[in-house]
């Protein structure tokens, strides 16, 4: 699968009598690594992850993802399209709360029709390789949350997804934890992977190979490296 | 996702709040309950009409009213009819014309009310009821006929308290001698009391008139014709078995209607604590939902779970209310055992799945606007990433 490309894409609210442009005529193609997109709250950030992944539908533009026009397909397709090639990690763990640990991880394997022993083998690993292989029974009312995020970083993993989208993961951990995680989602990046990261914490920021500022709907700066 | 998986998904959602489930379920049960045990009371009287038809007397029986008096028509019909039904009983291959004189002596306690069958004394309760036999004393006799006497069947017997020498009151000028009583066990026979025609036709100041006269046939499978030709030629109502049988099952078929209709109250009221409790499932759990559908899951996967948990549960309370039923039957034949020696409630076969059909359907209909909700949430807001 290619690259992710926005294209074009804006999106406005209404409110009250008037209209509130929430993301202005973005484009931008996304290159494999992590991308951070920074900016102060309201400023357009969940807006832009909502569309790049299909959550939301765009008022213009579109969204390809190696060339396939995410916002073109009908809703059931979309869902496959999403669990097949994207990977989400959200500010709340998001897990499922009867699932334990390693069926969360193993949950997207499972609707994607993978066979059980099958999705067993590859949970088993991903929560080896987020640490956790020891709490792999344990429900998410039973983890910390860096554990947690941990298991939900090895949820988003799970299939195997060409887009990794991240909207503030850290956001509800310390530092140290957060730190953790951020190396674990650092670690898809350097394999090739495009990660998206929304933060509006300038370190967590620092860590990206691309950034993206933006204010009130709108891209501010745009760079390449380690220099936020 | 495969079937099952879907299916085990769906159970860990119920259990996630086991006490609401409970209690949900508990709803159902006892609506399913209701039901089972409503329904049961007809099915109950068909299995015994059914098994007691082969022991029930005539092939044809002939009456002004036809059953549209039900089963204890007035005696209106002129006894001569007796007398030209002999005349026809060569031509028709009638071997038997047995009039008879039916009356109910009602009463407000159930135990105490009775039928009262007046036969011919010599062989008329045997020529009706071939299967009934004499447990103590004796049958009636030719000797017998206008003297006050009666043989009782045994659950009347005992109910009224009748032993052999008791005085059995018809009115205030009319009593009779208890001289024989029947062997328990022949269903219907037991609560009736066979006495002499000319005594009870006397004492109902109905001398001259039957309620109905029972023919017997050398060859039981001419009953129809035999019947159309009685009917046509004596103008009176002649009705075979199989006419008696769709009476009854008529009969049934309505009473089945109106006790489902008051039954069908309980199943909305279990409807609607399933939607209710469903509902509120999806409430709570719309992040839940949100995050299903972002990471990848259909709508029509999370309709199907929602739906596959109000099917749970339903069945469960359906399961759940077959038991309850059949603790309710089970008190029902305690009663109508003591009352009347029948097993009036059963669950058969087909009360057993229409129950369940029920509780399914219930669980589908409960389920089908809570399981569109959730099909239905926008992920933002469902993720509260608006």
């Amino acid at each position: 699968m290619g690259t992710l490309q926005a294209q074009d894409l804006s999106r406005v609210y209404p409110s009250g009598e008037g209209q509130v442009t929430a993301l202005a005529l973005f484009t931008h193609t996304f290159a494999p690594g992590l991308t951070a997109v920074v900016g102060p709250s309201g400023s357009g950030k969940s807006t832009l992850l909502n569309l790049l992944a299909g959550f939301d539908k765009p008022t213009t533009g579109r969204v390809l993802v190696g060339g396939t026009d995410l916002h073109a397909l009908p809703e059931a397709a979309r869902a496959d399209f999403r669990l097949a090639h994207y990977g989400f990690v959200f500010q709340n763990h998001n897990l499922i709360p009867i699932l334990t640990a390693l069926e969360n991880v193993e949950f997207p394997l499972t609707l994607a029709g993978v066979p059980a022993r099958e999705r067993r083998e590859r949970a088993r690993a991903l929560l080896d390789q987020v640490g956790l292989s020891g709490r792999a029974s344990h429900l998410p009312a039973q983890l910390s949350g860096g554990e947690a995020q941990r298991v939900a970083l090895a949820r988003a993993l799970a299939n195997n997804p060409d887009v990794l989208l991240a909207d503030e993961p850290t956001g509800n951990l310390d530092t140290r934890t957060g730190g953790r995680v951020l190396e674990l989602l650092t670690a898809p990046a350097r394999e090739g992977r495009t990660v998206v990261l929304i933060t509006h914490d300038r370190d967590v920021a620092a860590l990206a190979d691309h950034t993206l500022r933006v204010r009130d709907g709108v891209v501010t700066a745009e760079t390449t490296g380690v220099q936020v | 996702m495969n079937g099952k998986d879907l299916w085990t998904l769906a159970w860990r959602g119920l259990t996630r709040r086991p006490v609401r489930t409970l209690l949900t379920a508990l709803g159902i049960t006892v609506a399913v309950a209701s039901m089972v045990v409503f329904l049961s009371l007809g099915e109950g009287i068909r299995k015994v009409f059914t098994a007691e038809l082969g022991g029930i007397g005539p092939d044809v029986q002939v009456s002004l009213s036809g059953f549209s008096q039900g089963f204890a028509p007035a005696p209106n019909l002129p006894e001569d009819v007796v007398g030209q039904l002999r005349g026809l009983a060569d031509e028709l291959g009638i071997t038997a014309v047995t009039p008879v004189v039916v009356t109910v002596r009602g009463s407000l306690d159930v135990t105490q009310s009775a039928v009262l069958y007046g036969v011919p004394a010599a062989g008329g309760m045997t020529n009706i009821f071939p299967n009934a036999r004499v447990a103590q004393g004796r049958a009636l006799t030719g000797a017998d006929e206008n003297g006050p006497v009666a043989v009782v069947g045994a659950k009347t017997a005992e109910n009224l308290n009748l032993t052999l020498g008791s005085t059995l009151n018809l009115n205030r000028r009319s009593r009779v001698k208890v001289v024989g009583v029947l062997a328990p066990g022949s269903g219907l026979v037991d609560s009736l009391i066979f006495l002499p025609i000319r005594t009870l036709q006397a004492a109902e100041g109905a001398e001259g008139r039957v309620s109905l006269v029972a023919l017997k046939l050398a060859d039981p499978r001419q009953s129809r014709t035999v019947a159309d030709t009685v009917a046509q030629r004596l103008d009176v109502e002649a009705q075979t078995q199989s006419d008696f049988v769709s009476f009854v099952d008529r009969a049934l078929r309505i009473s089945d209607a109106v006790r489902f209709g008051i039954s069908l109250i309980a199943l909305i009221v279990g409807g609607l604590a399933v939607a209710n409790t469903v509902m509120m499932g999806v409430f709570e759990r719309t992040r839940e939902f949100g995050t299903l559908r972002a990471i990848g899951a259909r709508p029509s996967f999370v309709r199907g779970l929602v739906l596959a948990e109000s099917l749970l549960l339903a069945l469960a309370g359906g399961l759940g209310g077959l038991l309850l039923g059949l603790v309710g039957i089970a008190g029902v034949n305690l009663y109508t055992q003591d009352l009347a020696g029948i097993d009036a409630a059963a669950l058969t076969p087909r009360l057993t799945l229409l129950a369940l059909g029920i509780s399914l359907l219930l669980g589908l209909l409960s389920g089908l606007l809570p399981a569109r909700s959730a099909s239905r949430l926008n992920i933002t807001q469902a993720l509260g990433r608006v």
